[in-house]
Parts: structure tokens; sequence; C-alpha cells
């Protein structure tokens, strides 16, 4: 259900970072003077982080007795894609660059309703190959390969 | 002459023609398709681009914006999808005039209107370019950090729907630049013991996360909905009528476009927009724009291509990147160790030229492109985003481990994602943390050595008049509008209370 106060979460959420990150800033090692030449390694943190809470803070106010925009609802699709994604990038040290993209070439039209999975299928493998030729052979990147190292270098 | 003569001759150099040739055809095809811009595929080249050479590498990208900012109309004309937001006002009466049965005639005057506007902006950038770069020579860090805080200010007043949502985003952009170990103390900042952040956060996998993930996880809800596709039989060339009609107009627009794109962080879009309501102004059928005007294609299309050669003047002459895709373009000249501002008219001159060269055959490279394969540029829409999507996150995957061939970046890629796009759903734009990043550094070095200058004492900046000047363009970009509309409301108040007494 859309708040009555607009971009309150977000002001809220700008200002927890910036206390968290405000007292991050407090651990940073200091250096004599001579050597800071002109300013601690902090202070230009600081400064950035006092400039978006007072920033966050017109926005909250700019925001008082305004209804929050509707926004597009989020469906299973996206966070789905989103826990995909996050997946890949534990695959990517095991299973490698390769599979990995042939996995999400693959999962993720699937996830996004195309159901003619025989084109799916050829897309995945074929998208992936294009882009290691591509990039091992023309370009000379070596891309982590993973579990098909043996195969692929 | 001998830098004009080895800028140009990137013209006959066959590796540097093909990497401009090859920056323009995915420019447009990029251009045309719906939710990918040029910033993007900018974003997404750019990695690709450290195994060439400076010069050849910043020109392909340098072509790529142009042709991307033209590719936009394309679709916006015959379906009413602008591919890129500077296309957005093409489409008010581009799509009437093709759905009127003029396409081809509509496609013909967005692309000549296009090179109009490219290629004045761009003897502008050949000119002004190094005048103020020469300007800029006399600038020390007390003027440099007036300018860059100048830079960020612009950010209140670029589209979007807020002003202090930019400014956090500029802000956010700045803390992003602060990570890592400080050059000068030695002391970790933000790192958390992980090693991999000691030299900062890379700049690529940061912009490929931003504009080209956060799309993604955009495009997951997106419901495919059925274009009305207007079918194309030729592309006419605008008749002497048509150009008698709209000459003062491209050369108005094309004026426009070059001083928009000139200011810091202001973009094609913006320009586009000014472009098209001057040209409603100035017509004698205003009313009838909306409708199937052909002015109302000129205004937009000239503007919005000449911003990208005025955008360029900043970029190169001063470091500050005169819109989105100049910061991401200004990210590849650090890249590829090149050091925009006066030292780089004085060491290599020759680079202005070369980007001149490879900007204006991409200009010309588009209207044969925009006039021959304008039907089959049209059709690139038609690919599923099923299959376009995760084709974009395989390249954004390579393009962020490319650079340091690290799978941490490929991870920072993904973080940066995933915030880009919250902070989208929120109202927060990609392009101002952008312009924050690229600036970060000259804004914390020149703040630091203009303290030093001046003996710890910030007061002694109001003696630096050039500095005084740009803190003061500062505070009316930001405050300007703010100001104008509580005057209005006094105003308002008094002439109610006036009324009443």
């Amino acid at each position: 259900m859309p708040s009555r106060w607009k971009d309150l979460l977000p002001g809220l959420l700008l200002l927890a970072m910036v206390a968290v990150l405000f007292a991050v800033t407090l651990q940073f090692d200091t250096v004599p003077a001579a050597f800071a030449q002109g300013m601690q390694s902090s202070a230009m943190p600081q400064l950035i982080l006092l400039l978006i809470a007072a920033l966050a803070l017109v926005m909250i106010y700019q925001g008082h007795a305004q209804g929050e925009e509707e926004k597009p609802t989020m469906s299973w699709r996206f966070w789905a894609t989103s826990a995909l994604l996050l997946s890949a990038v534990f695959l990517f040290e095991r299973l490698g660059i390769t599979l990995t993209t042939a996995l999400t070439c693959f999962a993720i039209p699937l996830l996004w309703g195309e159901r003619r999975i025989t084109r799916v299928a050829i897309y995945s493998i074929a998208t992936p190959v294009c882009i290691y030729l591509l990039f091992t052979h023309v370009l000379q990147l070596r891309l982590p390969q993973g579990v098909l190292s043996p195969w692929l270098s | 002459m001998e830098p004009i003569l080895t800028g140009l001759s990137i013209l006959a150099d066959p590796i540097a023609i093909a990497v401009i040739l090859l920056g323009t055809i995915i420019g447009v095809l990029v251009g045309a398709l719906p939710g990918l811009s040029s910033s993007m595929a900018v974003a997404l080249l750019l990695p690709f681009t450290i195994y060439l050479e400076p010069i050849p590498a910043i020109s392909m990208l340098a072509a790529l914006y142009c042709a991307g900012t033209f590719g936009g109309s394309i679709t916006a004309i015959l379906i009413n999808a602008p591919g890129a937001p500077p296309a957005a006002a093409t489409a008010f009466d581009g799509y009437p005039m093709a759905q009127n049965g003029e396409a081809g005639r509509a496609l013909g005057m967005a692309a000549v209107s296009s090179v109009i506007g490219g290629i004045l902006s761009l003897i502008v950038m050949v000119l002004a370019a190094p005048a103020l770069a020469r300007i800029a020579h006399s600038f020390g860090p007390p003027e440099y950090f007036a300018l860059a805080i100048f830079g960020l200010s612009m950010l209140a007043s670029i589209s979007g729907k807020s002003p202090v949502k930019n400014l956090i985003g500029g802000a956010l952009g700045l803390l992003i630049a602060t990570v890592g170990v400080d050059l000068t103390t030695g002391v970790e900042r933000f790192t958390f013991g992980i090693p991999q952040l000691y030299e900062g956060i890379s700049f690529i996998p940061i912009l490929i996360g931003l504009f080209a993930v956060a799309e993604l996880l955009s495009q997951a809800d997106v419901v495919d909905r059925a274009m009305d596709r207007i079918t194309l039989k030729a592309i006419k060339l605008p008749s002497r009528d048509d150009f008698k009609k709209v000459w003062k107009t491209i050369l108005r627009s094309s004026g426009i476009g070059t001083f928009i794109g000139i200011l810091p962080a202001e973009g094609s879009t913006m320009a586009s927009m000014i472009g098209y309501n001057e040209a409603r102004r100035w017509s004698r059928n205003g009313d009838k724009f909306g409708t199937g005007e052909i002015e109302g294609i000129a205004g937009p299309e000239a503007a919005n291509n000449a911003a990208t050669g005025g955008s360029m003047v900043p970029t190169l002459a001063l470091g500050i990147p005169g819109s989105a895709t100049a910061a991401v373009i200004l990210g590849g000249l650090q890249i590829h160790g090149i050091r925009p501002g006066s030292y780089l008219f004085e060491n290599q001159p020759e680079l202005l030229y070369s980007i001149f060269a490879a900007m204006l055959v991409a200009n010309l490279v588009f209207l044969v492109f925009g006039l021959v394969g304008a039907r089959l540029f049209s059709r690139i829409s038609l690919i599923p985003r099923t299959f376009l999507w995760p084709t974009v996150f395989a390249l954004c995957v390579v393009g962020a481990y490319g650079v340091n061939q690290s799978l941490v970046d490929v991870t920072i890629m993904l973080i940066a994602g995933f915030i880009g796009f919250w902070l989208k759903r929120y109202g927060f734009g990609a392009a101002p943390i952008i312009m924050g990043v690229v600036l970060g550094s000259l804004v914390e070095n020149s703040l630091a050595q203009s303290l030093i200058i001046f003996d710890q004492d910030a007061s002694r900046f109001l003696e630096r008049p050039i500095a005084l000047g740009f803190f003061l363009l500062a505070f009316l970009s930001i405050f300007a509008k703010p100001l104008s509309n509580g005057l209005k409301g006094l105003k308002r108040r008094r002439a109610v209370n006036g009324g009443h007494s």
C-alpha cells in the first residue's frame, strides 16, 4: 500500500546508511598533519556523508504530506530473476563463466515466459559458445572455466 | 597543422575505420532497441576497447554515442517506442506522420536533421574545446574544485523528477570514489578488510551494473505488448519545400543542442525537449504540433545530435562530463591513461581531431544507414526481450570480468545492479551516480591541494575570482528554480492580499 509520506523510506534508509558509514569513518587511521597534506583521509567521506544526510532530510521534508507514487508491482518473475543472478555469483567460480552463462541463458527466457524450449536450448548453447570463441580466441581474454577447465582453456 | 593531419590520419587506418563503423552500427542498433541506451552501450563496450590503441578506442565510443542518439528515432517514428530517451520528443510528431503514411518522409527528415545538427556541433567542438582548454590552463586546484562543484550542481537541473535525488546520486558517486587506500595518507577507507577493494572500486563494474543490470531487473516484469508497427515502403530525402520549412528550425535547434551539450551534465534528452518546444514556439503551425508536423521532427533531432558534439567540449577541455554518456567516455579516457584538460591539448592534440573525424564519419555513416537500412533497423525491436536480456547479461559478466580479470568485479557489478534497480524504483537515476564517481578524485584532490595553498583557510576560496564565479553558478543552478518559485508565490500572495484589501 502506498505510504502517505513520499520518499520517507528511502530517506530513512539513507540516514541510516550515513550513520553507519560515519561511524566507520571514525575508525579510520589518522596520520600526522604533515603527511595528511591538507586533509585527513576521513575528512572527505565525512563531508560527503554529511551532505547526503542534509539532502536526505530535504528530500524527506519535500515529500511531507505527499502520497507515495504508485510503483509497478514486482511479480515472482523479478524475485526469481534476482535469485538466479545472485546464485550466478556463487556459480561463476565453480562452474566457470561459460557454463554459468549457459545456465542463465537457459533459465531467464523460461522464467520470463518463453515456451519454445528448443529455441531456448539452442540459444543457451550458442550464446556462451560465441562469447567463449570471441573472447578467448579472438580477444585472447582468459575466462575462468571452472569445471570445464580441462576442456576449455 | 600537424596535429590536425595526424588526427585525421585515423581515416586512413583500416582498423580505426573498421572500429568506427562497428561503433556506428552497434550505436544505431542499440539506439533502436527500447530499453538499451547509448550510455549503456558505451558502458558495455568500454571494457573491450582496452584491447585497442587509445585513439581508435575513444573514436569508437564517440561514434557509438552519435549513432546511438540517432538510432532511437527509428523506432520512435515507426512503432511509437523511442529506442532511447533523447528520441522521445521525436515520437510526438514522427509517429502521427507514420500513421498518416509518411514514415519515409519522417525518417528522412530525422536522419538529415540529425546529421546537420551533429556536424554543426562538431565544428563548435573542434573550435571551442582547445579555446576552453587554453582558458583552463590558468586554472589551479581551487578553480578545478569550484568547477567540479559547478558540474555536480548541474545535476540539480538535469532531466529527472527530483533535483534533490539527482544531487544525492552525485554525492553517492563521490562516496563510492573514496573507497580504497587513500593514496596520500595510505589509510584504508571502506575496504572492510577485502584486499580487492584496496585499489578502490573499479569504475566499469559500477557502470555496467547501474546501467545494464538494473535495467535487466526492470525488464523482468515488463509485459510484452504488441506494437502497432507501421509498414515502411521507402525513405524519402526531405524535399525542397520541406527544407524551406525547417532550415531555420534545424539551425536554431543545432545551436540549442550544442549549448545544452556544453553545459556540464546536461545531455541529449533535455536538448531534444527544448529543441521540440522551441520549434513549436517559433513555428507558424505550432498548434498542429503533435499531429504530424515535420518541424516537430527536425527540432528535437537536430538538437539531440548537436548535444553529442557539445557535450564533448567540457569533457575533453576540462574533464567535466557534458552528459551521462560523455561521463562514460571520460571514464574510458582515464582507463586509457589519457588526461583530459589543457595537458591533453598540449601532449596529444591529435586526439581531438581523431574524435572529430570519428564523429563526422559516424554522422555520415548513420545518414546512409538511416536512409537505406531503417526498415532493417526497425525490425531489431522484434528481437524478443526473453533472448535479448540474457545476452546483455552474458556481455555484462564478461565486460566486468575482463578489465581486471577478477570475479570480485563481477560481484561488484551485480551489487551495483541491485542497488541501481532499487534506487531507480525510488526515482534516483544512474547518471548522477556515474558523474559523482567520475569526478570523485578531482573533487577530493583539488580540495586537498587548495587547502594546502590556502593554509587550511577555506574562506580564501573567495579571493579567487574564477572559483568564486563557479561557486555562484553552482549556487544559481541549485537555488535558481526554488528562489524563482518562492518569488512567484510571494507575488501571487501579494496580489491576492491586494485584491482583498
